[in-house]
């Protein structure tokens, strides 16, 4: 395919000190789904001293460890809130896995007590019970846009939602965003937050391909997402529902 | 003696007997497990019998350095026992501990045995203060099994309280290269033998699934001069100068030999020279500099280490070679991205491609996440043929689609079944004569491989090779 299609700029948020979960395979999927249909993926990777200067069409953040995750809300409020902010505002898209959504919300409060500020792009909050609770791990199965969407979670913080916020997707398997109220995840204008890993973005086409679209609004609203051959996405989704004990 | 002692270790034999007998399994872990449920203080009350205890723990490498560390005990006359089936919890070691006690808890010759033991990460942390070793080697600290360890941060702090409760007189074995490890080492009240490996690194960045990249004391940056994978290398913290502290056991000059070996220079406090080992891979001269360092700390005389080392065989399913008929497979066990990069790396370093199979399950021992399969650089992998297998097999086959490795997923075979996967992969193409096979394996699919080529009679079952 010919790269005669739209620019994507992709902002990848602390990949140093939010991936450890692999959530770098989502960006993998983002970059190899926009080039298959020709559109030119432009990835910018943050290092946590480095200062956004140009506007982006998706952040992208994976999950971390408390400590990290400490130091990467470092990053976010003192350096990058105003411009990844006014970018949303803007209508720009955003994905955020397990620690990089707890950090999108208002705050997280760790195991040890300590509070983390968040951006506040979803209107909610995580609480850490300590670190006596069992965590939220295993596979995950939910109810999304008359579809599904299938991964595999591991987190201790619980996240509440607020009223302004709505949930991403119905847990239909696993735990969610707090065991309790079914509900997974967050969505705010184009921002998705969700707890889950696997890497999501590849057995979740659909998913994928709708954060794309939502990238594209702005500098490319005409373009069109042609179909890609996604029988191997599909194996993979289906074997991920298999393993959460679903058809 | 507990009361129940002779109870406990009575059943437990016999479910190790009846599980070898019903062919479910060595009965490696369920005679252990029925007698330290039985009888909590049985591994502890056992071991402090001993002359002394050994520990070896670390995310990658535990059954290879407590492997060759025995070898080096053995070749110095010096009995020892140990767990060699990679069971490394407190099960393993009660499994490991059975046949050498009578019917009071009492061990025969007791005084001259040491123990030579790995742990799991978790597993020495809770036992370490109770069976208080001798030396407590610590070989690397990486992310693996999210799911069941939790996060590489904890793992370390766990570490930390251990370390802090050990006897002041212990000695602990450290790898220099690793910040996460040194961080918590250098804390022991007593003395601390630090190896490392001296090879000129391509990168002064850590890769991608590094877990350190900041300083693990301060937070503040880390400066690498070297990286020689993962984030082991040479570092130092620009802001409370912590760095990597001088070896005292040391490899230089490394050369490596594809999958059948490598060579380079060993320098200890009083020996230097060349050795020349069956085990491929920077990781695995760490383990051996590892299992030296560890001789070196316990008294263990290393005069003759360089004929053990040379002719040291790889632990079972590590490097492991299995004769099918017209086909030679070597097994590499995979489990963690650290683990399988380096496997990746070995692969490339053949001077030619190799039909490979790779083994994807999500058992408790695997990880049930697969995530990790995302920060493994399938991208280096340039094989002549590729199958994938095991019950996530569709993830992996997914995993290779983007990594552009093979140019359409059809070519896969995608084979929940290890035999059936198998019988593909070794399914010869008409004309072609003997051959290789390389199967890359997570921890049940390799045992489960192994499984299948011992029933077919090609290799030993997994208790009597690593005994």
């Amino acid at each position: 395919m010919t790269a005669s299609g739209p620019v994507l700029r992709i902002a990848y948020l602390y990949p140093d000190l939010m991936n450890l979960y692999a959530d770098r395979g989502n960006v993998t999927c983002l970059e190899r789904r926009c080039a298959w249909r020709g559109i030119t993926p432009e990835i910018q990777r943050l290092e946590w001293n480095d200062r956004l200067v140009e506007a982006a069409d998706l952040y992208v953040i994976g999950g971390g460890q408390d400590r990290q995750q400490q130091l990467a809300s470092q990053g976010l409020t003192t350096r990058n809130a105003d411009r990844i902010l006014s970018d949303l505002a803007d209508g720009a898209a955003m994905l955020a896995v397990c620690g990089g959504y707890q950090l999108m919300a208002h705050r997280y409060r760790a195991a040890d007590g300590s509070e983390v500020q968040g951006l506040g792009v979803f209107d909610a909050e995580t609480i850490h019970p300590g670190s006596h609770v069992p965590r939220c791990i295993g596979n995950v199965v939910c109810d999304w846009n008359e579809s599904r969407i299938v991964g595999f979670e591991n987190h201790g913080g619980r996240t509440y939602l607020g009223p302004d916020a709505t949930p991403l997707a119905q847990v239909v398997r696993g735990h969610g965003n707090n065991a309790e109220d079914g509900t997974e995840g967050a969505v705010a204008g184009n921002a998705i937050g969700t707890y889950l890993h696997g890497s999501v973005l590849p057995k979740n086409p659909h998913l994928a391909d709708h954060i794309i679209k939502a990238a594209l609004v702005r500098s490319a609203p005409e373009f069109e997402l042609g179909p890609l051959d996604d029988s191997a996405e599909w194996a993979a989704h289906r074997g991920a529902l298999r393993a959460a004990g679903l058809r | 003696m507990p009361i129940r002692r002779p109870a406990a270790a009575l059943a437990g034999r016999t479910a190790g007997w009846l599980s070898r007998l019903t062919r479910r399994g060595g009965g490696t872990a369920v005679s252990g497990l029925v007698t330290s449920a039985l009888d909590p203080t049985f591994v502890p009350d056992t071991l402090r019998q001993l002359h002394s205890t050994i520990t070896i723990t670390g995310t990658n490498g535990k059954t290879t350095t407590t492997a060759a560390l025995c070898a080096l005990a053995r070749a110095a006359g010096q009995p020892v026992l140990t767990n060699p089936t990679g069971s490394n919890l407190e099960r393993g070691l009660a499994a490991a501990l059975l046949p050498h006690v009578n019917w009071i808890g009492k061990v025969r010759h007791a005084t001259h045995l040491r123990a030579i033991l790995e742990l799991d990460e978790w597993a020495f942390a809770s036992l370490a203060p109770t069976i208080r070793p001798r030396v407590a080697v610590f070989l690397n600290l990486f992310r693996d099994q999210l799911d069941r360890y939790g996060e590489v941060d904890r793992t370390a702090a766990a570490w930390q309280e251990a370390i802090d409760r050990l006897d002041p007189d212990a000695t602990v074995v450290a790898n220099a290269d690793d910040p996460a490890v040194v961080a918590v080492a250098r804390n022991h009240r007593g003395p601390v033998l630090y190896f490392g490996a001296d090879v000129t690194g391509s990168s002064t960045t850590p890769d991608a699934w590094a877990d350190v990249r900041r300083c693990p004391l301060c937070d503040g940056r880390l400066d690498w001069n070297r990286v020689v994978y993962a984030h082991l290398g040479s570092y130092r913290c620009l802001s409370c100068h912590f760095h990597r502290p001088k070896p005292d056991v040391r490899i230089t000059d490394f050369q490596p030999g594809g999958l059948t070996g490598s060579s380079y220079r060993l320098i200890t406090p009083d020996s230097d020279g060349y050795i020349q080992v069956k085990l491929p891979g920077l990781y695995n001269a760490y383990n051996l500099a590892a299992a030296v360092a560890g001789a070196q700390a316990a008294g263990i005389p290393t005069a003759d280490a360089k004929d053990t080392l040379e002719t040291f065989q790889p632990a079972f399913g590590r490097a492991e070679t299995i004769q099918a008929p017209g086909t030679t497979i070597t097994l590499l066990l995979v489990k963690n991205p650290t683990g399988a990069n380096q496997t990746l790396d070995l692969l490339r370093s053949e001077p030619e491609p190799l039909d490979t199979l790779v083994l994807l399950n999500d058992g408790v021992a695997d990880g049930e996440d697969v995530s990790w399969i995302w920060d493994v650089e399938f991208e280096r992998l340039a094989p002549r043929r590729l199958l994938v297998g095991g019950r996530r097999a569709e993830d992996l086959a997914l995993r290779l689609k983007y990594a552009d490795v093979v140019p359409t997923v059809d070519q896969l075979l995608v084979c929940p079944g290890i035999g059936p996967a198998l019988d593909a992969a070794l399914a010869s193409e008409p004309g072609s004569q003997s051959r290789r096979l390389i199967v890359l394996a997570t921890y049940t699919a390799m045992l489960d491989l192994r499984a299948v080529c011992t029933r077919r009679g090609w290799v030993d079952p997994y208790w009597r090779a690593a005994a």
